[in-house]
């Protein structure tokens, strides 16, 4: 037979009691003009043919670079021109100030958490490399 | 950036949340004995100071001497060894673990990589 214990009890109830915080905090942060924002640049991109192109021809120039394929200064020199004509696209520079105006919000709302918790929340749950 | 009030309710709600599950909980006991012990905050606080003088010097380009490597070594060696600075340690790599899981579920559910958000400069 399976015994709960108190201490069982207490923790389950604590960390379900996080997981309704998680949800209602996702649903007010996606109803945020500042993250509908993002999604939506975020979505102009992937629909963006000319900035599909622009980043495969990057990628192409990066491999080339990364295996030693042909001369590596024209390939630097192209990656430096495709990424420049790239920053200037309409839909790249909306999706970076998409971007900013959702980090200042979601800096604003882990600082308010990390306050409340005791806690920094986002510093200590980014996941490194090596698990830690 | 202000926030509205219901975000503000909203966040407030997980910070408390957090802040009452027991991996939390463990980590703050943790800490503030760590804290009220002299020889172990003492302990501590010079090894973060060397360590963040040393990290300094060599982003600044700076060659460190094989002394001042070996003193780095084994001042870690000693905060490492340091019970109340090892039991801190562990219960810090277990908030660190739940605090992903919990960070993963939000960023999931509201359809943005928020660790990465929150955290950009």
């Amino acid at each position: 037979m399976e015994v709960t214990t108190m201490a069982e009890t207490t923790m389950s109830m604590h960390e379900a009691e996080v997981s309704r915080a998680v949800r209602s905090l996702s649903m007010v942060l996606r109803a945020t003009p500042e993250l509908q924002a993002f999604l939506k640049a975020a979505q102009a991109i992937e629909a963006d043919t000319t900035v599909q192109g622009l980043l495969r021809q990057i990628h192409t120039h990066q491999f080339a670079l990364q295996w030693s394929q042909d001369n590596p200064a024209d390939h630097s020199t192209a990656l430096k021109k495709l990424r420049a004509d790239l920053e200037a696209q309409p839909s790249v520079q909306a999706y970076y100030q998409a971007e900013q105006a959702a980090h200042e919000l979601l800096q604003a709302v882990d600082a308010l958490i990390s306050t409340t918790a005791g806690v920094d929340f986002a510093a200590n749950a980014k996941r490194s490399c090596c698990g830690g | 950036m202000i926030l509205s009030d219901e975000l503000m309710q909203a966040a407030q709600a997980l910070g408390q949340s957090l802040s009452a599950t027991d991996a939390v909980q463990t980590y703050l006991d943790a800490q503030a004995r760590l804290q009220a012990d002299p020889q172990a905050a003492s302990l501590e606080e010079r090894f973060q100071k060397l360590y963040q003088d040393l990290i300094a010097r060599q982003q600044a380009g700076e060659q460190l001497t094989r002394a001042e490597v070996n003193e780095f070594y084994a001042l870690r060696s000693q905060a490492q060894s340091h019970p109340l600075i090892a039991e801190r340690d562990f219960a810090l790599s277990q908030v660190k673990s739940y605090l992903a899981e919990v960070a993963l579920d939000l960023s999931q559910q509201s359809r943005v990589d928020y660790t990465t958000l929150a955290r950009a400069t």
